[in-house]
């Protein structure tokens, strides 16, 4: 049996515009550069094993992205690391990295949370009320385009925390991010009157959340260490 | 970045199109470079990409110590009006410069359709689109590519064009303007100096006469530094050619997003109808060694899932089937696929696509270009009724079930038997395809492709008149109605497009005050369907006060002065006239690979040969 390796990486500026499906490509390409022995899905087009956590929206730097790989082969973490870190192109980097058990579970599985530091690069004389606001309110309405049609979708139950820094001209927010339920932050611009242009979003976290409390990151959950 | 372009980019749509920064990509230090080039692409980013002779040039540029390349494409419709609206000029990816900061602009034409384009950058560069509105402080505008061969329609708006193979002549002119700048020449010093290199055309140096009636009178150099033709440049041996080992991997997916292995340039096949087949001229293949290498340092350097062999016919390359047996093992070992992007017509090419796609075999293109053998023997495309069900049978056996046909409408010569040619040839096709399937198996279809033929320059059908639009949509009619079969998909080509291709692939340099007024209109992306706008285009050509129909619909007479008589890509004009009355008279003509010269003069006009691995008249 070979090595299953849980990466986290960064995105930065050089890849801050591309799409998910772009970033899988990268990370496809560096892994063939690597010539790292990834092990490919049977059938008439096979495709190497990868399985990230979550999409990182268009626009959005991250320092907390993350990918499980199959590997043919016994294979160490650090080596997986290194080798892609020589090949990556700008605006990629493998972090950190850690062999994963037989058994465990998927990361688009177990993802519920993210979190965002929002740099703020126009004045925003009063933008420590408008997060006031946001955080009153019952609703906040986004309007939804799905298969069946538009549709509003409140997601004020979707923030779990939002606060503003006067003296950096910076927000955070921690929110939903997953499969279940997920938060685009661009979509909470609208209701702080700041469009995509004024900011520049970074993810600084993508975690498990066991209780309302206890939040753990991909890494932990592995080593059982938040026990 | 500008910070205004922060601010653009969220709200764009593909904002990594102008973000550079990809694998690969060379960014040289600006201060340090002697001569700097921007390379544009008269095109999106997506398509900019996908364009070999681009990443010839940049990487053959940027070799070079004292000179740098950048790139830049046309924005969408969406960044330009942002770019106009916060007044932004358009720079360059790598440098983030503006383009009127460089040394040269270079544009690539690869489709007439493009031409606009070329206007609409130097506009969003803030360059005077006229070559004699520019001055010593703006950069020299040249162009190069296919379109370069007639490239009379914007001769307005360029200060000099390249012919012929782009490796040798733009260092030679990159060069030049080292010179220049150290010396501190005049823009007309530099610009006389250019002209003297082999294969570099200077369309202000020359005078054009009109008669009376509108045809050209005569072509006159004005200066004895500016040749009375201009001959194209060729690479003798490609094996010796300059070919990047890396080449910048797109964010982005982009068109041809995969390695590409140029195997050969030029095709002997002498297709009448077909340019690439006459200005590409002679032969060279590079040898299956220097091929393998190239694929291994491509894929190591890339990491891509796919490498193409490319060139005008793959199939034809002397050594295919060593290639492709010894690259597919490569290939298998690392998980990355082959393909072969032109097919001939017939069983080896299927038996070729076969040994490379086990897996995943959906649509296979044959492009038979006619429904007769009497309109294939005039326009010499030598593939047999036979040829075509043989192949198919053994695309169907091998487990191919979508078959796709490309056809041309508006041949000369074509009468309605050739019309119901297409429709019985798709029909035995598809019963050959029935008649194959198995138990289980997907249904077989046919898909009936067919474009309009548009004269070319530099052909043996460059003196043939474009079928009359009316005509083209009747015949296109008659085919959908009998073509009306279930399993068979018939598409055609839009012709008011086609009109416009043909006015100007044929056009002189009157017409670039038309294309100046078109994108004053409003006209860009032509090749864009959602954006070819046919009116605008015919409101620029009456206000302009030209009759398009003079070109596009007129027969020339056999020693008609054509616009682009000054500029030679080695074939004589007079066999171009014996091919065209050889294929009045249905004779065809052999390739010269294979059978006797056929006296097209290229090999004496630019002392080279074919070169055929393995010698000449080795291959099938």
């Amino acid at each position: 049996m070979g090595s299953d390796i849980r990466l986290k990486f960064s995105v930065g500026e050089a890849g801050r515009f591309i799409s998910h499906l772009d970033v899988v490509r990268v990370m496809e390409r560096a892994i063939r550069r690597a010539k790292l022995p990834i092990a490919f899905s049977q059938g008439f087009h096979p495709t190497p094993r990868m399985a990230f956590a979550s999409a990182l929206p268009v626009g959005i730097t991250s320092e907390a992205e993350y990918v499980d790989l199959q590997m043919r082969t016994k294979i160490s973490s650090q080596d997986v690391q290194q080798a892609l870190n020589q090949v990556l192109p700008p605006g990629f980097r493998v972090l950190a990295a850690m062999e994963l058990p037989d058994q465990y579970d998927s990361l688009m599985s177990i993802i519920t949370t993210a979190v965002y530091q929002i740099q703020v690069r126009v004045p925003a004389a009063d933008l420590q009320e408008r997060v006031n606001e946001v955080l009153a309110a019952d609703q906040l309405l986004v309007a939804h385009s799905y298969k069946e049609g538009d549709q509003q979708k409140n997601i004020r139950s979707l923030i779990d925390s939002l606060s503003y820094s006067q003296d950096a001209n910076c927000l955070h927010l921690q929110c939903a991010s997953g499969t279940h339920s997920n938060l685009r932050p661009m979509d909470l611009l609208p209701f702080l009157q700041l469009s995509l242009g004024d900011v520049s979003i970074h993810r600084t976290a993508l975690l498990i959340k066991l209780t309302p409390e206890q939040l753990v990151t991909p890494f932990a959950i592995v080593k059982g260490v938040y026990n | 970045m500008d910070q205004k372009m922060l601010h653009i980019l969220p709200e764009v749509s593909k904002p990594a199109r102008y973000t550079g920064g990809e694998l690969h990509a060379y960014c040289k230090e600006w201060d340090a470079a002697a001569v700097r080039m921007v390379l544009a692409f008269p095109d999106t980013y997506e398509i900019g990409m996908a364009n070999l002779g681009f990443k010839i040039l940049y990487h053959v540029i940027n070799e070079h110590p004292d000179f740098l390349a950048d790139r830049s494409y046309l924005p969408w419709i969406d960044m330009q009006e942002k770019m106009l609206e916060k007044g932004l000029t358009l720079t360059a990816v790598e440098s983030g410069q503006p383009l009127a900061a460089f040394d040269v602009v270079g544009f690539t034409l690869q489709y007439e359709l493009s031409y606009t384009n070329v206007i609409r950058t130097l506009d969003l560069a803030q360059i005077p689109r006229f070559s004699w509105e520019r001055t010593d402080c703006d950069p020299l505008v040249i162009a190069g590519g296919p379109c370069s061969f007639n490239v009379e329609p914007l001769a307005d708006f360029l200060d000099c064009v390249v012919l012929g193979d782009g490796e040798e002549v733009t260092l030679e002119i990159l060069e030049i303007i080292k010179k220049s700048k150290s010396e501190k020449w005049t823009r007309m010093t530099t610009l006389l100096k250019l002209a003297e290199i082999p294969g570099v055309y200077v369309p202000s140096f020359y005078q054009v006469e009109y008669k009376p009636s509108g045809e050209i009178h005569g072509i006159y150099p004005l200066y004895e530094q500016a040749p009375r033709q201009i001959v194209k440049r060729v690479v003798a041996d490609l094996d010796q050619a300059q070919y990047p080992s890396k080449m910048v991997v797109p964010y982005l997916q982009t068109v041809h997003d995969r390695a590409m292995l140029e195997v050969m340039r030029g095709c002997t096949r002498g297709c009448r109808f077909c340019q690439a087949g006459m200005i590409y001229r002679p032969v060279r293949e590079r040898s299956v060694e220097v091929l393998k290498q190239q694929a291994t340092s491509l894929l190591d350097s890339t990491g891509y899932e796919e490498i193409s062999l490319t060139s005008l016919s793959t199939g034809d390359y002397s050594g295919v089937e060593q290639l492709v047996t010894e690259l597919m093992q490569e290939c298998q070992a690392r998980g990355v696929a082959l393909s072969l992007p032109s097919l001939r017509v017939d069983s080896f090419s299927v038996k070729l696509a076969d040994e490379i796609q086990k897996f995943k075999k959906t649509g296979l293109t044959f492009a038979p270009e006619a429904g007769t053998q009497r309109m294939r023997d005039v326009i010499n495309k030598n593939v047999s009724e036979s040829d075509l069900y043989e192949a198919v049978a053994g695309a169907f056996a091998a487990g191919w079930h979508q078959i796709k046909l490309y056809f041309m409408i508006g041949l000369p010569t074509e009468t309605t038997a050739d019309l119901d040619g297409i429709v019985s040839l798709a029909t035995n096709v598809l019963n050959i395809g029935k008649s194959c399937k198995r138990k289980g198996g997907k249904r077989p279809s046919v898909t009936v492709s067919v474009s309009s033929f548009v004269p070319k320059s530099h052909t043996p059908f460059q003196w043939e008149s474009f079928n009359h639009q009316s005509e083209l949509l009747q015949k296109q009619e008659y085919l959908r109605q009998r073509l009306r079969i279930p399993g068979i998909t018939f598409n055609a080509h839009d012709v008011k497009t086609s009109y416009l291709e043909a006015v100007f692939a044929r056009g002189d340099r009157r017409l670039s005050q038309v294309l100046a007024r078109a994108v004053d209109l409003g006209c860009q992306f032509d090749g864009w369907t959602e954006h070819f706008n046919f009116d605008a285009w015919m409101q620029a050509f009456a206000d302009v006060g030209i009759d398009s129909e003079f070109y596009a619909y007129r027969q020339r007479e056999r020693d008609e002065i054509m616009p682009w008589d000054h500029l030679s890509c080695g074939v004589d004009r007079r066999f171009l006239w014996q091919e065209r009355e050889r294929a009045y008279q249905g004779v065809t003509t052999p390739d010269c690979r294979f059978a006797h010269c056929t006296g097209c003069a290229v090999c004496p006009n630019l002392t080279v040969k074919n070169r055929i691995q393995g010698g000449e008249h080795n291959g099938k």
